[in-house]
């Protein structure tokens, strides 16, 4: 139950954190439902009893099971009719208040000029998109901003190394290279061969595919990150570069793509030195690949 | 009652998807290359259109001159609306052109927890339907859970691609959000008509609101506007724009054929094999409120006899 409860909690938190339109969602519901005149009495009544159902506890677990726990609470936020609320309300608003504004001014016996309910109306919608702006965002989400993308709406630094790939049309090539760029890959062209896919750092995509990787993929992984934590220094780690470049090349893997800063790491030099089946091959300003010769 | 040229438009697409499904489905057990895919794919879609345009040839010619009246009169409703509240209209629409812009050329994709573009890449270049691992590139070594590969959205994307010489990407980050974010408008283009009939200013300002909600709202993945704007590519995104709000819509309005439609297109779209489906959550919804209403007044009209 606990377990439970916390797991609400963090969804919860999901659509909360970041902006405040749920809570507007309530103060739109109140002001439909306290409009006496609001016609369409079923859509207030069905949102209202969707709001319900994703606040309790209980029906959301009724609900979680209606979808066999596979989404996960957040998902089911989709269910609330938001768009069609919020906006309705804000209609209403404005209309009740232009329509508030004629009334008071006919109650003081003066006249209503046309332009000057106008400017009430202007107001009542600015101060509602504040409303909105101050509860949501402007800024989506920081870290879709933080890479520059390509016409072809891939990372620009990546596209970079792709282009310089010389990727045959019958048989494909065979990529080894950290995650950023391996993540692009197959989303470059289909005919970019991955030793392993996203699913072995993004968990979620597990969900896409029977097929497990071997305990050798993982540790190819985090070497070709810079992220192999093997506690061998000197000789040994040389000897494990050596060899993991070998099984590469056993692989037929046709290229190798490393961040430039950890190319220059001394293990990894020396170990390029000593074999003859990875060449050189080109360098862009965040990674350097090499090609089976 | 006649449908508006808008639901022709939503409801036209939901048939689409539910008529790729169809061609997807015969490729995927048949294991057609997807070329014959794409190909049984146009023709169905040829003759859905020729199904939809022949009656509508056929009353232009017995009742021509009734038939053109009543479409100028439907588009003189936009013009009427243009010349009746221009700031409003022109504020609006300009809103609504910059989020088709940006969203055609200046967001950038959401890509996490999805393999959609990686699967239409792989469908172009093994030129199959999940013949191949869309992660690795490489020969399944077990395979892909079903509920995943009667999906037709990425099998719909590489035939568009493959006709048009569009690139993947572009298809999918680029030009299918902008339709479906169009679809989404003209979803709610029919809300506003249903909330406020014959009030056209009402109607610009409700979907001058409903942008902008899509604008300030998109700070969180469970928000409507985050799905349209960073993956409206996706099914949740074509779910949550188009198909929840449009069955939402026509339940309360009581038109079945829309609800159908709505229900069998999130089928096709997302992975609904995990329950039933959050459309027909929704028509269950609206359908219990009506059952316990009419019992509500039944027994007030007991009670009054």
């Amino acid at each position: 139950m606990v377990e439970f409860v916390r797991f609400l909690k963090n969804s919860y938190n999901s659509l909360t954190e970041s902006g405040q339109f749920l809570m507007l969602f309530m103060v739109s519901l109140l002001l439909l439902w306290l409009i006496k005149e609001f016609e369409k009495k079923e859509f207030r009544q069905f949102a209202t009893i969707m709001l319900l159902l994703l606040l309790c506890p209980v029906s959301v677990k009724l609900l979680l099971l209606y979808q066999t726990q596979f989404y996960g609470y957040e998902n089911l936020w989709a269910l609330l009719p938001m768009t069609a609320v919020l906006a309705c309300a804000a209609v209403t608003a404005v209309s009740k208040i232009s329509v508030r504004y004629a009334a008071e001014r006919s109650r003081r016996k003066k006249t209503v000029s046309g332009k000057r309910e106008r400017v009430y109306e202007i107001l009542a919608v600015a101060a509602l998109v504040l409303l909105l702006f101050l509860c949501g965002t402007l800024t989506p989400v920081k870290a879709m901003t933080e890479q520059d993308f390509d016409g072809d709406k891939l990372p620009e630094e990546v596209a970079e190394v792709f282009a310089l790939l010389e990727i045959s049309e019958e048989e494909g090539v065979f990529l080894l290279a950290p995650d950023e760029v391996a993540a692009w890959a197959r989303i470059y062209s289909g005919r970019i061969l991955l030793p392993y896919g996203r699913n072995l750092w993004e968990p979620k995509l597990w969900a896409y595919t029977y097929d497990v990787y071997m305990g050798d993929m993982e540790e190819l992984h985090n070497w070709v990150n810079g992220t192999l934590a093997t506690g061998s220094e000197g000789e040994e780690a040389l000897r494990e570069e050596e060899m993991l470049l070998s099984y590469c090349a056993s692989a037929g893997y046709d290229y190798l793509v490393f961040l430039a800063e950890r190319d220059s790491g001394e293990n990894l030099r020396s170990a390029m030195e000593n074999q003859s089946e990875y060449l050189y091959f080109a360098k862009t300003d965040k990674y350097v690949i090499y090609r089976l010769s | 009652m006649r449908k508006t040229t808008s639901e022709k438009l939503i409801e036209g697409s939901l048939i689409g998807i539910g008529l790729a499904e169809a061609a997807h489905l015969t490729a995927l057990f048949f294991k057609l290359p997807l070329r014959i895919c794409a190909w049984i794919m146009v023709i169905l879609f040829i003759l859905a259109l020729l199904a939809a345009v022949s009656p509508w040839l056929v009353r232009r010619i017995t009742q021509g001159k009734r038939d053109k009246e009543k479409k100028e009169a439907g588009g003189q409703r936009i013009f009427k609306l243009f010349r009746l509240y221009p700031v409003l209209f022109v504020i609006t629409s300009a809103l609504i052109l910059f989020q088709l812009i940006w969203n055609y050329r200046m967001q950038a994709p959401y890509t996490a927890g999805d393999i959609t573009v990686e699967t239409v890449q792989t469908m172009l270049a093994a030129d199959g339907i999940y013949t191949v691992n869309p992660l690795t590139g490489q020969a399944f070594a077990v395979g892909m859970p079903l509920r995943i590969q009667i999906l037709v959205l990425p099998t719909l994307y590489a035939v568009l691609c493959s006709f048009t010489g569009i690139s993947a990407p572009l298809m999918c980050y680029g030009i299918i959000p902008c339709i479906v974010l169009l679809l989404s408008y003209l979803v709610y283009g029919r809300w506003a008509a249903y909330l406020f009939p014959k009030e056209g200013k009402k109607q610009v300002l409700f979907l001058l609101f409903a942008a902008l909600i899509y604008q300030f709202g998109c700070y969180s993945g469970a928000m409507d506007g985050f799905n349209l704007f960073f993956g409206g590519y996706r099914g949740t995104a074509v779910r949550a724009g188009i198909i929840l709000p449009y069955v939402l819509l026509c339940a309360l309005q009581k038109k079945w054929g829309g609800v159908i439609l709505c229900l069998l297109a999130e089928i096709c779209v997302v992975w609904t094999f995990y329950g039933a489906g959050y459309a027909a959550a929704t028509v269950g919804i609206v359908l219990g409120i009506r059952f316990i209403r009419q019992i509500s007044i039944r027994l007030r009209q007991k009670k009054k006899a």
